[in-house]
């Protein structure tokens, strides 16, 4: 059972490792995003779904001294890239910006679904606040998601591909920050 | 004979795929189950056409007989199960009871490393003194190492509990921890648990031990582990690069003081906390430390 505790610590400093990471990142894709765009028709709209976000990050910046747990250490990296492709896909329109919005909350749900599974599955009752917590911000990032979809992300230039390249891309955030 | 039956023979009698051969001689159709209850199924099928009078005709019969058959395999199955978990723990358990027994050897061993050094003998000495016969030393495969490695451990769970016992003290008082002086009386308290040996003149070879390539991960991963643990209780809650460059630079302090305490034979440890305080002077100057 000693190997048993080792095998939780390590999940669960991984998973708020990467979650800290991840809403490090959305702060930064919606800054890039308002930076451009704050005097459109969806910079309001913008503003609001980054005054979320900062709520998340505020949170796991929070719970990683609690659970003892070890930030990214390419934050850095976040920091840049995530600015760079805020604004970058705000430089391509606001469509594209949505789009970006959708894929990156779509990787975002899905990665909270599979920690939401992976929780239950050790201890439903351990983990229950961090359950309870990561279900809301999911349910929050559906939410941004479907507003995205909503605001004609799917008119933006080669949604598909840029959709396509987005969630590859979040997909080896994820990995690194779990790992790094 | 078909081709298949053939070849499946000509493996039986290469012995290659056995468990292929024992489906030919159960009959083709029951292929697709797994071997030792592709067995037990055949077992229960050829009883109940041997026991039962062939009275029905057959769709009926294969009907009655494969409920039956189901119940029996799901039991097979339960059964190998609760075999595998019953199996696991006896063996969790063994790995456990062998863990004990090899903390007790190298407690009862800590004594006698001033007079033998951080070797296989000490090792020897300390299960003797336990009664188990001197052989037992051969349980630790990298000998004189595991004594280095169990030293820090220990220590570094005796310091958290004292800075615990210490945190307590200030939050009863209701001051606010100092932050430099409760870090720097933590090192303090850390290096003290290595007098005895550096007195004894062996926590130099210990540290050499520490260094050996193979025992870098470990020896580091403890380094850090007592870093985590200093700053963690000392308050901090950086939740960026902070994180680690407060960590990395306490690291390379205790380090750097625990080798040069290792030559200092003033009374005391006095040159070695003059040390130390020049040492935090030198990183006072970093801004993002906070303290």
């Amino acid at each position: 059972s000693a190997q048993k505790e080792a095998d939780t610590r390590q999940m669960l400093d991984r998973m708020i490792r990467v979650d800290h990471a991840g809403e490090f990142g959305a702060d930064r894709i919606y800054a890039g995003q308002h930076a451009v765009l704050r005097n459109s028709s969806v910079g309001d709209l913008i503003q609001q779904m980054w005054d979320q976000e900062k709520h998340h990050l505020a949170t796991f910046n929070k719970l990683l001294p609690e659970h003892r747990a070890r930030p990214t250490a390419l934050l850095p990296l976040w920091n840049v890239a995530g600015f760079a492709l805020g604004a970058g896909t705000a430089l391509l329109g606001k469509e594209a910006a949505m789009a970006c919005t959708v894929a990156v909350e779509a990787s975002i749900t899905e990665h909270y679904n599979d920690q939401i599974r992976q929780l239950a599955n050790t201890d439903k009752e351990a983990h229950k606040d961090l359950i309870e917590i990561i279900t809301k911000f999911r349910d929050e990032e559906q939410e941004h998601h479907d507003i995205g979809l909503e605001h004609d992300a799917e008119l933006a230039p080669a949604y598909q591909a840029l959709s396509g390249a987005i969630k590859v891309g979040c997909k080896a955030a994820i990995w690194l920050s779990e790992r790094v | 004979m078909s081709a298949s039956c053939r070849s499946l023979i000509k493996l039986q009698k290469l012995r290659i795929f056995p468990k292929a051969a024992q489906t030919l001689s159960c009959g083709a159709r029951v292929n697709i189950f797994p071997t030792n209850q592709n067995r037990s199924y055949c077992a229960e099928v050829k009883k109940e056409a041997t026991n039962e009078p062939k009275q029905d005709t057959e769709d009926v019969k294969s009907e009655d007989k494969r409920p039956e058959a189901e119940a029996k395999r799901t039991d097979t199955w339960a059964e190998a199960e609760l075999k595998e978990k019953e199996d696991k723990q006896r063996r969790q358990k063994e790995a456990d009871r062998e863990q004990t027994i090899k903390v007790e050897i190298l407690n009862a061993s800590m004594k006698y490393v001033t007079k033998h050094g951080w070797s296989k003998l000490a090792l020897a000495s300390g299960a003797e003194d336990l009664g188990y016969i001197s052989i037992v030393s051969g349980l630790f495969d990298r000998g004189g190492e595991e004594l280095v490695l169990h030293h820090i451990k220990t220590s570094n769970k005796k310091l958290d509990a004292w800075m615990i016992e210490e945190v307590d003290r200030y939050k009863k008082a209701e001051e606010k921890l100092p932050i430099t002086k409760f870090i720097k009386a933590a090192t303090k308290q850390r290096l003290l648990m290595n007098e005895e040996f550096i007195r004894g003149g062996v926590w130099g070879e210990a540290l050499a031990l520490m260094a050996k390539p193979q025992n870098i991960p470990e020896s580091v991963g403890c380094l850090q582990q007592v870093c985590d643990d200093i700053w963690h209780r000392a308050g901090d809650t950086s939740a960026d690069l902070n994180w680690y460059s407060k960590r990395m630079l306490l690291a390379g302090i205790i380090s750097s003081t625990e080798v040069f305490m290792i030559q200092d034979l003033s009374q005391n440890f006095e040159e070695t906390w003059k040390f130390l305080d020049r040492r935090f002077e030198d990183i006072s100057g970093v801004p993002q430390l906070g303290k």
